[in-house]
């Protein structure tokens, strides 16, 4: 058997040598392909939009999802949410997923006093779009616009809560504490634009 | 050879590539809805006032079996979630006004999608949204017999908030406090969907549409105006 000319992918010479040139490239696309399902950990940078100094204590939250069921009849599960707290330097890392059947993860970054960043949505221009370019990437800086009494805070609490649909005092605690307080502050505006209508 | 395989790789990439957009999402769109709807109704009032959760809808409770803490809001949030889930429970959330409650549901789902579901009367029967939200068969008339993979209706969230209020273990209170919450969570779903169209008649094709996959199944569901008769006249 020509041992050598069957696994001589360069040469091309050969049909069988041309088709396992295919097969190569192949298995490489499938490869690629279950690889772009894994997410391998990465860290950033929080920092203030206008100075450019690094935030302590912004939340980083990251959420991935699996989608099943038939089509029409779909559903989404939580596989994995971590949270964690950016340090002195606005650093931050987050672990990975590895998992081909995972989908593209959900991750928000809050500081209370600056508008929310999110990788499939845009506060500040009204937008939903994903920021493919980065929605995964390592050695990002992340900088967070000062936050203006004219937002809304209902809107924040939505933005913020948008799909985060594992979260619990138990496994995320400084979101769901967050999230409270977020929730009783846009309350608050929803009761103050109320009595305004009745007045 | 070649071309097959360029083809085969081509196909299969466009295939997987398809960015699915869902407009009343389970994950995103149902529990924001439930979010707003529950802070325009103040419902913190009522919890306050009348059951002592002087934290409102944060109050946080904890599931029995389960020992994850939630707030309120989150619980019913999470029920707004859950309605879609396993699979089947969808293909109870559609009613069309224009039929007797008896005969509301859709039945345009694919012949497999039922097979799968299991939902061909009388073996495993499928319930219109009002009846799956309510457990009542017409106007006043409840079913006779309870309704199979369904326990979280209006009719049990009312049980769970029964048992909770007489349950003297402070455990297995909250514990109904969460199902209490849920339960209503998940009724909720059931009337956010009622304000999709393709809900409110019989059109399941919609959500084929969707994902791109209806001419798969059915040719003529970006066409066939019978189904639109209803809301055409």
């Amino acid at each position: 058997m020509a041992y050598g000319k069957f696994w001589d992918f360069n040469s091309g010479y050969t049909k069988r040598g041309s088709q396992m040139k295919f097969i190569k490239t192949l298995s490489n696309v499938l490869t690629l392909l279950l690889l772009s399902g894994c997410y391998s950990g990465i860290s950033g940078k929080v920092v203030d939009g206008v100075n450019g100094n690094p935030l302590e204590g912004a939340l980083v939250l990251t959420q991935w999802t699996t989608t099943s069921g038939l089509p029409g009849l779909t559903h989404h599960s939580v596989y994995k949410i971590e949270e964690t707290e950016t340090n002195k330097e606005g650093k931050f890392s987050i672990s990975g997923v590895y998992n081909p059947f995972v989908d593209p993860p959900a991750m928000v970054i809050y500081k209370k006093g600056y508008v929310p960043w999110r990788n499939d949505m845009d506060f500040m221009n009204h937008t939903w779009e994903r920021y493919d370019d980065i929605i995964w990437k390592n050695g990002i800086t992340y900088r967070l616009e000062h936050w203006k009494s004219e937002y809304q805070i209902l809107r924040l609490d939505s933005f913020v809560g948008h799909g985060i649909i594992g979260s619990s005092f138990n496994i995320t605690p400084i979101y769901s504490k967050i999230m409270s307080e977020l929730s009783r502050e846009s309350q608050l505006e929803v009761d103050k634009s109320k009595q305004m209508k009745v007045r | 050879m070649k071309i097959l395989i360029m083809l085969l790789v081509v196909t299969f990439l466009s295939l997987i590539t398809i960015e699915i957009c869902n407009s009343f999402d389970d994950s995103k769109t149902h529990p924001d809805l439930t979010r707003i709807a529950i802070k325009n109704a103040h419902i913190s009032d009522y919890l306050i006032n009348q059951l002592g959760f002087l934290e409102g809808t944060e109050k946080q409770l904890t599931t029995y079996w389960f020992p994850t803490s939630k707030t309120i809001l989150t619980w019913l949030m999470q029920g707004s979630t859950d309605e879609d889930s396993p699979t089947c429970r969808a293909s109870n959330h559609f009613h069309d006004p224009l039929k007797a409650w008896t005969e509301s549901y859709v039945t345009d789902s694919p012949a497999i999608i039922q097979a799968w579901c299991r939902d061909v009367p009388p073996v495993w029967p499928q319930y219109p949204n009002i009846t799956w939200a309510t457990g009542y068969e017409t106007r006043g008339v409840k079913l006779t017999t309870p309704m199979d993979r369904q326990d979280m209706n209006w009719d049990n969230a009312h049980g769970y908030f029964y048992s909770a209020l007489t349950e003297t273990d402070h455990y297995k209170r909250d514990d109904y406090f969460v199902k209490t919450f849920r339960a209503l969570g998940q009724v909720m779903h059931l009337l956010e969907d009622m304000a999709v169209p393709a809900h409110v008649r019989n059109d399941f094709q919609s959500h084929l549409a969707l994902l791109s996959l209806s001419l798969a199944f059915d040719p003529t569901a970006q066409i066939n105006v019978s189904r639109y008769q209803g809301e055409l006249s």
